[in-house]
């Protein structure tokens, strides 16, 4: 499976996921070293570029983890039958 | 979200608190974080390693969900029963162009008006004008249900300049796309698009695609509030679809 790599802040992250609800893109992204490194930014479109910025408030944030959880619940699931 | 809990109720204390530091560092380095263009290169990486990537951010939920208690998450998503084409039309704009940022002033529902307006002044008229055929081509990037959405959220964004006379031959606005639409969708070009063709076999202005589509009122006169309220009504299932694109790596991005 092919994934998408940035450097932020001289880290390299990979791309985990993209989720976009209400007309927001939350980009998951974890350190490619340091596996406990987690960012989470949105996307944003001018002048032909795409930037990832900042979300806006801890809320937001905590929305944004919601959301994941909530799109990945199969995941623990399928971790439970693993155990 | 009970299993998250239940995950966090499987972890030692040490865990726990770790993972609470953990989402604690993401959230400082996460809000209000600089604006830094996207440069990224792709690589490949087993279906399994990405699991766990997205694992420990899940688990990290875990002490966030049992700091900030599950209500507020139910809270969240009783959002999801409130989804209209308003919506939809944001997620649509987030597919067509990264994000809905730059919606026209006065709009509300996509950035598909917006990003193809020819200036940023207004004309005599005190209205926009609009690339017609740019709005056509970029909705042409989509289909099904989807292309629906987007073109009702075309018409209703244009607001009272819906039926502004612009085109050639006197065309309205929104007939003006409607044109471009049946041209591009037909002709052998990049743009070529079946769904969009069928959609509009017949159709040469707006009213005959909404009679076409039973969006009619109690006096069986088309109308447009009706098609917009249907959108609202399956504005949910078609939000999901977009997911499921975006999942699939099927942005037009």
């Amino acid at each position: 499976m092919n994934v998408d790599v940035s450097v932020i802040d001289n880290k390299s992250y990979i791309e985990v996921d993209r989720i976009t609800k209400n007309g927001k893109t939350f980009v998951f992204l974890v350190n490619s070293i340091n596996k406990t490194d987690f960012i989470i930014r949105k996307l944003l479109a001018e002048d032909g570029d795409i930037y990832y910025v900042g979300l806006d408030s801890n809320e937001e944030f905590d929305l944004a983890l919601m959301y994941f959880t909530k799109k990945h619940e199969d995941i623990l699931a399928d971790d439970g039958k693993e155990g | 979200m009970s299993r998250v809990v239940d995950l966090h109720s499987m972890m030692s204390v040490s865990d726990v608190n770790s993972l609470f530091d953990m989402v604690e560092r993401a959230r400082v380095n996460s809000v209000n974080a600089k604006k830094l263009i996207r440069s990224s290169k792709r690589f490949s990486v087993d279906v399994n390693e990405l699991k766990k990537l997205m694992f420990i951010i899940l688990a990290s939920c875990a002490s966030m969900m049992d700091s900030i208690g599950e209500v507020k998450s139910t809270q969240s998503f009783q959002d999801y029963d409130n989804i209209k084409l308003e919506d939809v039309s944001q997620a649509i704009s987030s597919m067509l162009y990264g994000s809905s940022e730059g919606t026209l002033h006065g709009a509300h529902y996509s950035s598909i008006l917006s990003k193809n307006k020819i200036s940023d002044t207004l004309n005599d008229d005190n209205n926009f004008r609009f690339n017609h055929e740019a709005i056509a081509k970029d909705l042409l990037k989509l289909d099904g249900p989807i292309f629906d959405f987007a073109f009702c959220s075309v018409c209703v964004d244009l607001g009272k300049n819906i039926n502004d006379l612009v085109g050639v031959g006197g065309r309205t606005n929104i007939d003006s796309v409607i044109f471009y639409l049946s041209l591009y969708s037909s002709i052998e070009t990049r743009e070529v698009n079946d769904y969009v063709k069928k959609t509009f076999d017949g159709v040469d202005n707006l009213n005959d695609y909404l009679i076409k589509y039973g969006y009619v009122d109690k006096n069986g006169e088309p109308s447009l509030e009706v098609f917009r309220k249907s959108c609202d009504e399956h504005a949910l299932d078609v939000l999901s679809s977009i997911q499921d694109k975006n999942d699939k790596g099927a942005s037009v991005l």
